[in-house]
């Protein structure tokens, strides 16, 4: 019983020890889920010192109020919503201060991702999608990356967007046509 | 887009349904069914993709901020609540140990109470009469006593306004 308790909710133990202030606990949360929180950081940021910056913070909020997290629900989708909105902030402060360098990502991603990936998927096309997708506005590369890279549930993905899962699919169809048509005129183009 | 042809994203919609007259449409449509060739492709290309790694010590940078910040709120709180159960134990085991028994302690809980009634109705008389002689000043001091305790009060709470700018649901 509650082996199938610690396996359905592996975060629980860790989140009732950080909070009884053992840090080594919150560094194990940390450890589980950096990289899909980097991730959608990177992919919404467009740039990795900035992402980097963004997670951390992000983490340190989860630290913060950690009393107030309900840890029966997923701890990673918690920090993510969180995530998330710091992204959205920093993106907001960067329209307003038109500094966008939209380029940067382009060299970014693939470099991280080079043992995942090399061999999967070939890196010229790699290159080309991901550049693809990091023209797409930010609602769309919010759900494409929680969708396809991160294989989350359209329930999920409503959880941390905070809207109605049933509009989930439609932005998905959405993104996705904006990025066959940008794939199309790259390949045009080029 | 050829005249007759679906809007392409109520045919995806289709398509996840399984059937429908847009999906019939596009079998016997090569535009259509080129686009959802497309689809397809594209959809197995995205899901090949992967989250990049975060940087080595991405960890380490976490818990360095981590450790630099007050313990959470209701670590205090819990810290505090301890402390006052087990001085309140320890001044009832003290008492008992040392005076003879419950009785003792019921004694000198009732003279404390009495002490306390005659402290309190002294303090009020205090107040009063001081209110009548000096009520500016007296208010003033009021004021910045209660000035003070907010201040302190908003350190030990902390920003809040982060927190909520942040939407934290759970």
């Amino acid at each position: 019983m509650l082996a199938d308790e610690a396996k359905a909710q592996p975060w629980k133990a860790d989140v009732i020890a950080a909070r009884r202030g053992n840090q080594s606990a919150f560094a194990s949360l940390v450890r589980s889920i950096q990289r899909p929180i980097f991730g959608l950081c990177l992919r919404l940021l467009r740039s990795e010192s900035e992402a980097s910056e963004v997670a951390q913070e992000a983490f340190l909020r989860a630290y913060q109020h950690l009393n107030r997290y309900d840890e029966n629900k997923p701890f990673d989708l918690w920090v993510m919503a969180i995530a998330r909105n710091l992204c959205l902030d920093l993106l907001r402060r960067r329209a307003r201060m038109k500094s966008e360098d939209v380029d940067e990502m382009r060299d970014t991603l693939p470099s991280s991702e080079k043992s995942q990936e090399e061999g999967a998927i070939d890196r010229e096309e790699r290159l080309s999608l991901e550049s693809a997708f990091s023209t797409l506005p930010t609602e769309d590369r919010e759900v494409l990356a929680l969708y396809y890279v991160q294989k989350r549930t359209t329930k999920e993905i409503a959880e941390v967007i905070g809207v109605a899962p049933g509009t989930i699919m439609a932005r998905l169809f959405r993104a996705r046509e904006k990025l066959r048509k940008q794939m199309t005129a790259s390949k045009e183009v080029s | 887009m050829t005249q007759g042809c679906p809007d392409i994203e109520v045919l995806l919609a289709e398509v996840v349904e399984g059937s429908g007259p847009l999906l019939e449409h596009a079998r016997a449509c090569e535009h259509c069914s080129a686009i959802l060739e497309e689809h397809r492709q594209l959809e197995k290309d995205l899901f090949r993709l992967a989250d990049p790694l975060p940087p080595p010590d991405f960890t380490q940078l976490v818990m360095a901020r981590v450790a630099a910040q007050r313990a959470p709120m209701h670590l205090n709180v819990s810290l505090g609540l301890a402390i006052a159960a087990t001085a309140f134990g320890l001044g009832i085991f003290t008492l008992a140990s040392a005076g003879g028994g419950v009785s003792t302690v019921g004694a000198l809980a009732g003279s404390a109470l009495i002490t306390a009634k005659s402290f309190w109705v002294g303090t009020q008389k205090a107040v009063s009469l001081l209110w009548a002689a000096e009520a500016l000043p007296m208010a003033v001091s009021l004021f910045i006593i209660l000035l003070i305790c907010l201040f302190a009060l908003k350190r030990l709470v902390g920003d809040s306004r982060v927190f909520s700018e942040a939407r934290i649901s759970g």
